[in-house]
């Protein structure tokens, strides 16, 4: 590869120098509030040690969800940490039942609902992920949906995966056992840009037993550029079949910090069919006042961490891509504290988890509005949602200082819905959540909603209903 | 100008004795001497007529005025329409009790009825055709009142129902998204695919029509995803409406079952006559499927838009005073040059007195049986 197009691609492709954590004005700020100094409503919260092993088995997760309309669904989840060789977790919600596994280099789980089995597993290597989901269906019917995904990381920020889902039933005329196939890749250059490209190719069938061949093509790209961060997707729908068609989707979000601690948010999602014009939209608005600097995932402390993590695994041999939010972030950790190299990642780790811990949000109020419309259903929704949170040690919201950390917060969202749109029926929903953080570890969640019945509700029959959601979350580590 | 009761097209064809010899199968009586009055050739398609029963009076009063009945259908008549579209509310006892008199008059004379079982506005009929407690109710008092074919009102009417009369066809809401907030593949697997089956068993010489989408550029992705969602096999005719010239290339092209265009228009008087002239044919040669075009509309409220006529109060009756000249005259041409100058029997001949069609007080308790069973 010597011509200019290639060296110019093989120089996008090589890792961008990695600036080297140095003391800035955000180190100044985790200076004044160090993790050791924060206190939660559960107290102070050291830097976890990300290396400890089970002992045996110790607690990472526990959720239990409780979901209230038209008769009460419960689900749980607990995942444990087994001395160093891995993660057991248990998941039960409503039939659905299964078993999952963590360890160094495998992943397994398995899970059942009325009758189907659903499998997967994966193998994690250093340059390449070898994973399978195989789906058995119900009673009755002994086929097989068996997705096979191959990954491979060319470069610590380049990776290439290819994935196929073969039917054993080989549905329809054509008697098909391929019915999806794709290719990708993903690019990271630093924490400020991200590309993910896919082509797919995908055959289903309709409800006349005719097969629809489906060539998607999307792109889609974070960047962040200066202050902004713009946030894209792309993407081409082309259907053959009886019924062909042409369809474009685009959505476009954008973050921008306006002041230290008040950020504008927006976006637009459209999707549109040839000749025809737009089948749907939604736009959005939000302003977010925080109670301390807010500073975007890409653009801080955080990211340059992030990627340094994510640079030193993969020198030693582990299979990681750089990742900005903190479930994403979390669960690297865990891969990482299993590895063989382990106490090298030690430092890496504490100092993301420090730079976590100091450029945490601590959002105290917000209001958003959204709009978006359905051409096909005919249904138009406008939302309106406000919050009000509290931080601990609990204070005046804008007496919030350095060492504040989340702690309540209560949000509101009315929504106007319009479906038949002829007659211009309206009707609405209004939701009441309280999110109360008692630590960065756990969360309670409660939350009830009150809905109007929409056109299609009152044909159906359904009425005004109700709705109460409650949640509780403890994720080790988090 | 005058139409319907004053007999305009019988005088006019009277006058004229040459011209084209009349479309295959539209003369009613194949051994009738030029000279003999013939059933008026059905050349001109189908006409989307609203159930006038009074003029002004309120929603309460359940006057259904015989003149009018008879005004709509002599001009359906003697136009050269085959066929009628007319909605039959369930939540309007006295409109649909109206139509039952249109229904019954317009088969009686070999033209099809096309009724639309839709509200105007509210969602009690899609309710019960939801529910399976009140469907099979719902719809066999639509069949009992409504399907039994008339007696015909002469030999050779040249309808394809029994003994020649009109037949009579069901179609199952209209444009379900915009009116009812159905997607179509709801509309297709929880109404009209229950409502397919439950009529089969009822009465199996119901046509079953579909319900179109709007007639612009939103309709044809609901018909799309209503065809893939198997209408085809819930239906016996698809419908589609086609008010945009744009639309008629976006829908497809070939299905597998007969098509109806229930609704076809241009809004505006001096649009008329280039809309069924030019376009008409042009949707035709794109959708072969096509066997059917109801052009909207006979009358309705609003001046200068859709209707061809108006009716207004004159000597203590009414008379229609035709509002699209150029799309009436092109109408009464065809329907000249088909008869081939002989003269057409008048509707006033066929139908003496149309309230020999009107709903009785069995098929008004029909109708509030069904009413209180779904509704309870």
């Amino acid at each position: 590869m010597t011509s200019p197009p290639a060296l110019v691609l093989l120089a996008l492709c090589l890792d961008p120098p990695v600036p080297a954590p140095s003391a800035t004005p955000s180190d100044a700020v985790e200076e004044t509030a160090p993790v050791e100094a924060l206190r939660y409503p559960l107290g102070a919260r050291p830097v976890p040690d990300f290396l400890a092993p089970g002992d045996p088995f110790t607690l990472t997760d526990l959720r239990y969800d409780l979901a209230d309309q038209d008769g009460t669904q419960h689900s749980f989840a607990a995942r444990a940490r087994f001395k160093d060789w891995g993660y057991f977790g248990a998941e039960a919600e409503g039939e659905r039942r299964g078993l999952t596994l963590m360890t160094h280099r495998l992943s397994a789980a398995v899970f059942s609902e009325s009758g189907t089995w659903d499998f997967s597993g994966g193998y994690r290597a250093h340059r390449f992920v070898l994973s399978a989901d195989a789906l058995l269906r119900g009673p009755g019917d002994r086929t097989w949906q068996l997705a096979p995904t191959l990954s491979v990381l060319v470069t610590s920020g380049l990776e290439l995966s290819g994935r196929l889902l073969a039917d054993t039933a080989k549905p329809g005329k054509e008697q098909r056992l391929v019915t999806d196939s794709g290719l990708g890749v993903h690019w990271q250059r630093g924490a400020r840009l991200e590309v993910v490209g896919e082509v797919e190719r995908s055959y289903s069938l309709i409800a006349t037993g005719d097969e629809n061949r489906t060539d998607r093509a999307a792109l889609s790209a974070v960047a962040q550029i200066g202050p902004l961060e713009l946030d894209g997707h792309g993407s081409v729908e082309d259907v053959e079949g009886r019924f062909p068609r042409r369809d474009y989707d685009l959505s476009v979000q954008a973050r921008l910090p306006l002041t230290r601690r008040l950020v504008l948010e927006g976006g637009s999602e459209n999707r549109l069919e040839k000749d025809v014009g737009e089948l749907f939209h939604e736009y959005r608005g939000a302003l977010t006042w925080y109670g301390r600097r807010f500073t975007l995932p890409r653009s801080g402390r955080v990211a340059e961490r992030a990627v340094a993590l994510a640079r030193h695994a993969w020198e030693t041999g582990e299979y990681e891509l750089a990742v900005f939010d903190d479930d994403a972030i979390r669960a690297q950790r865990e891969r990482l504290s299993l590895a063989g190299w382990r106490e090298g990642y030690r430092d890496d780790m504490a100092a993301l988890y420090r730079a976590q811990v100091a450029e945490r949000p601590l959002p105290l109020f917000g209001i958003e509005a959204r709009q978006q419309a359905d051409a096909l259903t005919g249904e138009s929704v406008r939302v309106a949602s406000a919050f009000v949170g509290v931080p601990w040690p609990p204070t005046l919201p804008w007496r919030a200082t350095e060492r504040s950390v989340p702690f309540l917060q209560v949000g509101y969202d009315h929504e106007w819905h319009t479906t038949a749109p002829t007659i211009d029926y309206r009707s609405g929903a209004d939701t009441l959540s309280l999110t109360a953080s008692l630590s960065r570890e756990m969360d309670f969640v409660v939350r009830w909603s009150r809905l109007q019945p929409t056109a299609l509700d009152v044909i159906r029959g359904v009425g005004v209903h109700q709705r109460f959601e409650a949640s509780c979350v403890y994720a080790r580590g988090r | 100008m005058p139409v319907g009761l004053s007999g305009w097209l019988g005088a006019g064809c009277a006058a004229q004795q040459s011209g084209p010899s009349a479309a295959a199968g539209s003369a009613a009586d194949p051994t009738a001497s030029p000279g003999d009055a013939i059933i008026v050739p059905k050349v001109n398609g189908g006409m989307n007529v609203h159930s006038l029963r009074c003029l002004s009076c309120s929603a309460l009063d359940a006057t259904i005025d015989p003149a009018l009945v008879t005004l709509q259908l002599s001009a359906v008549y003697e136009l050269g329409f085959d066929g009628i579209r007319i909605a039959a509310p369930f939540g309007d006892r006295n409109t649909f009790l109206s139509t039952v008199a249109y229904v019954r008059a317009a088969r009686a004379v070999g033209i099809d009825a096309v009724v639309l079982l839709a509200d105007f506005s509210g969602f009690t009929l899609a309710h019960a055709l939801h529910r399976d407690e009140s469907r099979g109710t719902v719809l066999k008092m639509y069949a009992d009142v409504l399907a039994t074919p008339p007696e015909p009102t002469a030999p050779g009417l040249g309808g394809l129902g029994p003994k020649g009369v009109g037949r009579i066809a069901f179609q199952i809401l209209n444009e379900p998204a915009a009116f009812l907030g159905l997607p179509p593949d709801v509309y297709v697997q929880e109404i009209l695919n229950p409502c397919f089956g439950d009529l089969g068993r009822i009465d199996s010489r119901i046509i079953v029509v579909s319900a179109a989408e709007v007639g612009n550029k939103a309709g044809p992705p609901r018909i799309r995803a209503m065809l893939e969602a198997g209408l085809e096999e819930t239906t016996d005719r698809i419908a589609y409406h086609i008010y945009d010239e744009e639309v008629i290339a976006l829908l497809p092209s070939h299905v597998r079952t007969i098509v109806w265009i229930t609704e076809s228009g241009a809004a505006g008087t001096p649009l008329h006559l280039p809309w069924v002239r030019d376009v008409f044919p042009e949707i035709r040669a794109q959708l072969p499927d096509v066997l059917r075009i109801f052009y909207y509309d006979l009358f309705d409220a609003d001046q200068g838009v859709y209707r061809i006529l108006d009716i207004q109060p004159a000597g203590g009756g009414y008379r229609a005073v035709v509002e699209s000249t150029e799309l009436h005259d092109y109408w009464s041409d065809r329907v000249r040059q088909a008869a081939a100058g002989r003269p057409i029997v008048p509707f006033s001949t066929l139908v003496p007195d149309v309230r020999a069609y009107f709903p009785t007080p069995a098929d008004a308790a029909a109708f509030d049986a069904a009413f209180a069973e779904a509704t309870k």
